[in-house]
């Protein structure tokens, strides 16, 4: 089984994998790519903010970058259309 | 050749005392010594069970699979560990047990176990200690689990390790080896390798702790237990009358 390397880099800067995982192809390394940045991206939302300005990078153990997958293409983002009204019961603030 | 059991002995010496009389006793239920390579599942839930397996040397695991393969590690046994005392009285296990590293176990048929609940009622009651100290950890892991932040969860892991290690021998104030993948880590953290990889740096750029190549180095004790609300009191560290 082919091992690929999972490399993230977003706010905190590069994250190295120097372990790697062996999968049974790239379509597999793609769907635990796409699981691994969707949690960061869901760790990140409990802290408040949505960075979607990090991307990993599957690479192979000759060292090539053989997928990237951009944050934004992890997750759909929808948002309320600007003439929607806003919610019924605004989020109370902060006292 | 009698299985060497010195690491069960520290375990148990550090919570009660043992008499001659119990320690041949332990001596005498454990049996056959068996080496296993790393990945091997040793037990299956619902395997009918005949003895108890106590790990000499390596790292064990219980743990339970989702039909999409995904997998949660409950508990991570070190050396002095019974994997499963449990099954003396449940006959078959509601998990499995994984070997995580190259093991060395020793088995104890549940006839010797039998006859020690008849002939040592403090003996027995340490190993009952034994079964309790697990489901603790197992209430310590659902508090991580369900609670803690990444951050916290690996910081409290990595506390906890030191402790059970350092209890047989294997860990220093500074640090000690633990042969973990970061698959294996993953799941035992309820986390996918990419948010556990993220975790390990923020944990290492904060100068709490850091696990590389099977060696995690601990850079700030107090810090890393503060980060992870680390309580050793669920580990029963009193030796006492039990």
């Amino acid at each position: 089984m082919p091992r690929y390397y999972f490399n993230v880099h977003n706010s905190i800067g590069l994250v190295e994998d120097e372990e790697g995982r062996d999968f049974a192809d790239l379509g597999a390394a793609r769907a635990a790519a796409l699981k691994g940045a969707r949690e960061v991206i869901a760790g990140d939302a409990a802290e408040g903010i949505v960075d979607l300005r990090g991307r990993l990078d599957v690479i192979d153990s000759a060292g090539t970058v053989v997928l990237t997958l951009r944050f934004t293409e992890a997750v759909e983002v929808l948002r309320p259309d600007e003439d929607e009204p806003g919610p019924a019961n605004p989020a109370p603030t902060a006292s | 050749m009698k299985p060497v059991i010195d690491t069960l002995l520290l375990k148990l010496r550090a919570r009660d005392r043992l008499s001659a009389e119990e320690e041949a006793a332990v001596r005498d239920a454990i049996g056959e010594v068996r080496d296993i390579a790393a990945d091997q599942t040793v037990i299956r839930a619902g395997d009918e069970l005949h003895s108890s397996t106590l790990l000499l040397d390596g790292l064990l695991c219980r743990y339970k699979d989702l039909r999409d393969g995904s997998r949660q590690i409950m508990e991570l046994h070190v050396a002095g560990d019974f994997a499963d005392l449990h099954s003396f009285t449940l006959k078959r296990l509601d998990h499995n047990i994984m070997t995580l590293t190259r093991c060395r176990i020793a088995l104890a048929p549940h006839a010797k176990l039998e006859a020690i609940t008849r002939d040592f009622p403090h003996l027995t009651r340490l190993l009952w200690f034994s079964t309790n100290l697990d489901a603790a950890i197992h209430r310590e892991w659902m508090l991580s689990l369900g609670r803690r932040t990444a951050l916290a969860r690996v910081a409290h892991f990595f506390c906890e390790m030191q402790v059970r290690l350092g209890l047989v021998g294997l860990a220093g104030a500074d640090g000690y080896a633990l042969a973990l993948t970061q698959t294996d880590l993953s799941e035992c953290l309820g986390l996918t390798p990419v948010h556990v990889n993220r975790t390990l740096k923020q944990l290492r750029e904060q100068g709490l702790v850091e696990f590389r190549r099977g060696r995690v180095t601990i850079g700030d004790h107090d810090g890393l237990r503060r980060v992870a609300e680390f309580d050793p009191a669920y580990l029963h560290l009193e030796r006492r009358d039990r």
